[in-house]
């Protein structure tokens, strides 16, 4: 086997570097390219490696260390998305199925085959873009991402960057959105956790504690409400912790679409380039095996404030044609990006702006330094954009133009480093046949609830242990850290109650302050769904419930879910595996399905694999396979609104939807240490039907409080809405439409069927109600909102199953984070 | 609000016109010492999550590392107007003398590695510059925990590379202190 030998100038690089190639890499075995590409952190396949080779065989030279990077980079799976772009023979243990592309045929199709008109730009922008307002002159972005791999070394930075990340999308998507709107969902090992650790990981408290901070320290210099968002909590999280950041933005309709034309300039504004970050998407495409340390990256959120406000002037006057963020690979892929939609491009490295002198050409090339974006400005613009640039204190630099050769050619100095063909890069990545095998486990397969009814504890000790668990107990003392309210819009805050403190299922948010005029009262609404635990059952099902929760957390607010836009997040461990892939590949096919069954699509997403790290043991530990649905959806009318918490005692509470014995990966069922059969099947079709009539009833006036019943099912929803508004609240079990018998209480309490939501409707209205929701198949009476603050429950017999104080309900609900987080 | 100031070479101080070519300063800034200190008590708490139970008590400063052409009187400036809330904050400018030895008490700093950029630096320099004083030629801002109660070095040291600090970017030193 032969080794690469790397030419290093040992002085830093002057204006002119000499080029510094891969020498030998033409001659290079198979083997010999596998180990340099490891040593290089470049993660690129056997066949990736032979497939650059031979290109650079047919060109008859050498490739420069800045061209090897730069393929790197462009076809790491952070960028290229490998896994859901590539052919796969998926097994599901009765048939072999061939799927071309996994995004192609599940995600994107579902988007492809609804067609829905006010979808403007889904899958190529930055972020997804929608139709908004009446008036046709806005749109709404929206992007979700994650930012684990980064976390998992230096939380606070990557929190912090993660969302610099995706709020740099949605000023990127189109030609600029301003960001109304930031999220956050955190998936962590128990903050309680105090399992001894491999070297180098960060305990899940530190860990959590140091993204809440890295997520409010940059959040809220940014002056952009952080109203949505979630914490889950799972031993599976504890080594490699998931990070997502949103972000939604309100542009102009003329701005949705870009494009650079030959000879325009390409700028990069914002921050310096400096040694952070260095292979932050290769690294991320690999396991965690604490080898690639270079890849912090540092936040800088001032600077993020500046280019935003910046930008926004110059998209105004029409100054740039096209806009990229420096995300992953840096330059290597926003540049590149500009290059393939524009035909060509040409840079100097040299006029990057630098935060030390001591960068080489590839490291200019590659790093991630934050807070910087790169444009195509017309020549003839670019003295005003440098003028307001300089007025916000703004660094800009012109690299290089807009070319129409068909090749990306990068210069330092007038020494040539790199000089590709694009359609190489765009379409000379090889696409490699994966195996994925799916096998249900028996806890997946149709079965009656194992919960031996009770099992020793009483409703009201299942309650306690519900509200208190980290999964379910207030987030108060995260949210609290977040500057909700800059902009004055949020009109659904994540609070709400009379204490606002109860946990809301959606923010709305009207966006004023963007559009500069009212526009009616035109809102949006934003939400989410995760459920982990139903993923490691059966991820198909968890994607629906996942699309399910998040579109029904969208109703309880009153959204209109016609309208509704998704945004997918998947994260896995090593699609290497056939297993873990199987388990991805059926997730996929559950979007697919839930998009299709719900009437709405997808606009944009991303995946985040190989989320794995190895324990203190040395085994591989992968993170469950984790789906976050964000859902968003116009509010036709901010003013009608609703929250979560009761209003006032005496009105009758009504259950959409019918409740059976789904206990498998309930909540209950892990207080009560069994394992539960029926995973919560979603009817999207029936429950569609559900979430309308409810709407509509909304849209009269006639539901004064909504809340979904998600995990602890209806009696944590109860308690939840009673203690957040000070009234007690008394069900009738025997009121239930249930599906099949279910004769035992904690069941019927604790199951989570899917697609359910508890409404308070006012009493003088009840009949008026009932006429409006008319077209919800199942729609119950189950209780009343009522003075006394208790939460009192009738069981079939019409005993008491359990009569709780409120009070005492909402204090174990409260303790558990503030405690832990204290 | 007391200060004290010393050169950085331990010399006498010199009078606050004379001209400094490429000084280097090193100021503290620490809250009242009447006021509670929530950075502090998190920090306990954490130690106390590492398993280090005998730690009585910890006082979390900040600590800024200043290189130009300033005078020691720009320095006090800068402290007082930039770097402190005079309000809620006292400062000290260091000095480096060795921290004496046999204290209960244990000094740890903590700094972003020479090789991280140091997001505060921008806002450092410009603010120097907006305040009317000789740009600095580098800023650099840390953390300072004084920490109370029987506890190895070793260990604590430990502890604050998994619990308060990130021994990828940071470099943590801890040692005695008066």
């Amino acid at each position: 086997m032969k080794n690469a030998v790397l030419t290093t100038p040992k002085a830093a690089p002057s204006a002119a570097a000499p080029q510094r190639t891969v020498q030998e890499f033409l001659d290079l075995s198979a083997r010999g390219l596998a180990e340099l590409s490891r040593k290089s952190v470049w993660s690129l396949s056997e066949a990736e490696l032979l497939a650059a080779q031979a290109y650079f065989k047919k060109e008859s030279r050498e490739p420069t260390w800045t061209e090897m990077e730069t393929v790197a980079q462009y076809w790491s799976e952070h960028c290229r998305h490998k896994t859901f772009n590539s052919p796969i023979a998926y097994s599901d243990g009765s048939r072999t199925r061939r799927i071309k592309s996994l995004f192609a045929e599940t995600v994107a199709k579902a988007t492809k085959e609804l067609k829905k008109p006010w979808c403007l730009s889904t899958f190529k922008d930055n972020a997804g873009i929608v139709s908004f307002g009446k008036s046709g002159k806005w749109a709404l972005a929206l992007k979700a991402e994650t930012h684990n791999h980064p976390c998992a070394l230096e939380p606070y930075g990557g929190a912090a960057t993660g969302l610099g990340g995706v709020v740099r999308d949605v000023l990127a998507a189109g030609l600029g959105a301003k960001p109304v709107l930031a999220t956050d969902v955190f998936c962590f090992g128990r903050p309680d956790d105090r399992k001894p650790l491999p070297e180098g990981a960060v305990p899940p408290l530190r860990g959590l504690l140091s993204a809440v901070a890295g997520v409010g320290d940059y959040g809220n210099r940014l002056g952009i409400p952080l109203a949505a968002g979630g914490l889950y909590f799972d031993d599976g999280y504890r080594l490699t912790p998931l990070v997502f950041a949103g972000c939604a933005g309100i542009l102009p309709r003329w701005a949705v679409g870009k494009a650079a034309k030959p000879g325009d300039l390409i700028v990069a504004a914002g921050g310096r380039t400096g040694k952070d970050g260095i292979h932050g998407a290769t690294f991320s495409s690999t396991e965690l095996d604490g080898s690639a340390r270079a890849a912090v990256q540092i936040g800088h959120p001032i600077n993020e404030k500046k280019i935003l406000d910046a930008l926004l002037q110059a998209r105004d006057r029409k100054l740039y044609r096209f806009i990229t963020d420096c995300g992953a690979g840096g330059f290597a892929c926003a540049v590149t990006e500009l290059a393939a939609a524009a035909g060509g491009a040409r840079v100097d490295l040299a006029k990057a702006p630098l935060k030390t002198a001591d960068l080489e050409p590839w490291e200019i090339w590659l790093s991630e330094s934050q807070e910087r974006m790169v444009l195509a400005v017309p020549p003839a613009n670019l003295r005003a954009l440098e003028k307001i640039f300089a007025d916000s204190f703004c660094e800009i630099a012109v690299l290089g133009e807009v070319v129409r050769n068909g090749r990306i050619t990068v210069e330092h100095g007038g020494a040539r480093v790199a000089d590709l063909s694009l359609n190489f890069l765009e379409n000379g990545l090889p696409r490699a046949e994966r195996k994925a095998v799916w096998k249900a486990p028996k806890a997946a397969k149709a079965g009656k609830a194992t919960l031996n009814p009770g099992a020793g504890r009483r409703c009201a000790e299942i309650l306690s242990a519900a509200l208190a668990h980290p999964n379910v107990c207030s987030r108060e003392s995260v949210v609290r850290r977040y500057d909700y309210e800059v902009q004055a819009g949020t009109v659904i805050k994540p609070l709400q109650g009379v204490k606002h403190d109860g946990p809301g299922d959606a923010c709305v948010i009207w966006p004023r302050a963007a559009v500069g005029e009212a526009e009616g009262f035109a809102g949006f609404a934003l939400s989410h769904g995760l459920n982990p635990a139903y993923g490691k059952i059966d991820p198909y099902w968890m994607s629906l419930a996942c699309v399910d929760e998040a579109l029904r957390n969208l109703v309880c607010v009153g959204a209109d879910i016609s309208q509704a836009a998704l945004l997918d997040n998947f994260c896995w461990g090593s699609p290497d595996n056939p297993v873990v892939l199987g388990t991805l590949v059926r997730a996929a096919l559950g979007c697919y399905d839930a998009a299709k069954g719900f009437q709405t699509p997808f606009v944009s997403g991303k995946d985040s694999l190989y989320n794995e790290a190895k324990s203190a043991a040395g085994k591989s530990a992968p993170v469950p396979g984790t789906l976050l649905i964000t859902a968003a959806a116009p509010v036709r009318d901010v003013r009608k609104s609703v929250t979560m918490d009761v209003k006032a005692p005496g009105n009758p509470l009504y259950l959409l939807g019918s409740t059976a014995a789904d206990l498998a990966g309930s909540l209950c069922a892990e207080i009560l240490g069994v394992e539960g059969a029926g995973l919560p099947r979603v009817d999207s079709k029936t429950a569609l039907k559900g979430f309308r009539a409810v709407l509509a009833a909304m849209d009269k006036g006639l539901v004064l409080s909504a809340h979904d019943l998600s995990e602890g099912g209806l009696a944590v929803a109860a308690a939840e809405m009673a203690f957040s508004g000070e009234f007690g609240i008394r069900l009738e079990l025997d009121a239930l439409a249930c599906k099949g018998v279910i004769y035992s209480p904690e069941v019927l309490l604790f199951s989570e069927s899917p697609s359910r939501i508890l409404l308070e409707v006012p009493a003088d209205r009840e009949a008026e109600f009932v006429r409006a929701a008319k077209g919800a198949p199942v729609l119950r009476c189950v209780g009343r909102t009522i003075a006394n603050p208790i939460l009192k429950v009738k069981g079939l017999d019409g005993l008491s199953v359990m009569e709780e104080s409120i009070a005492a309900l909402k204090a174990r609900w409260q303790k558990t984070l503030s405690e832990a987080l204290a | 609000m007391s200060v004290s100031s010393t050169l950085a070479n331990g010399a006498a101080r010199p009078a606050a016109t004379q001209r400094a070519t490429a000084a280097f300063y090193r100021v503290e800034v620490s809250l009242k010492r009447d006021l509670p200190d929530p950075e502090g008590a998190r920090a306990l708490s954490l130690l106390h999550a590492a398993g280090l139970s005998a730690i009585k008590k910890v006082r979390s400063n900040k600590i800024y590392a200043v290189r130009g052409p300033l005078t020691l009187s720009h320095i006090h400036q800068a402290a007082k107007e930039l770097l402190c809330d005079v309000v809620t904050e006292d400062y000290k400018i260091l000095s480096p003398q060795a921290p004496a030895s046999g204290s209960r008490r244990i000094r740890v700093e903590v700094w972003l590695k020479p090789e991280v950029s140091d997001p505060a630096e921008d806002s450092i320099l410009l603010a120097f510059t907006c305040a009317g004083l000789p740009k600095p030629v580098s800023a650099r801002q840390g953390a300072v925990c004084y920490i109370e109660g029987r506890v190895a070095q070793a260990a604590l040291e430990k502890a604050i590379g998994r619990w308060l600090a990130n021994p990828l970017i940071h470099r943590i030193s801890a040692a005695p202190s008066a």
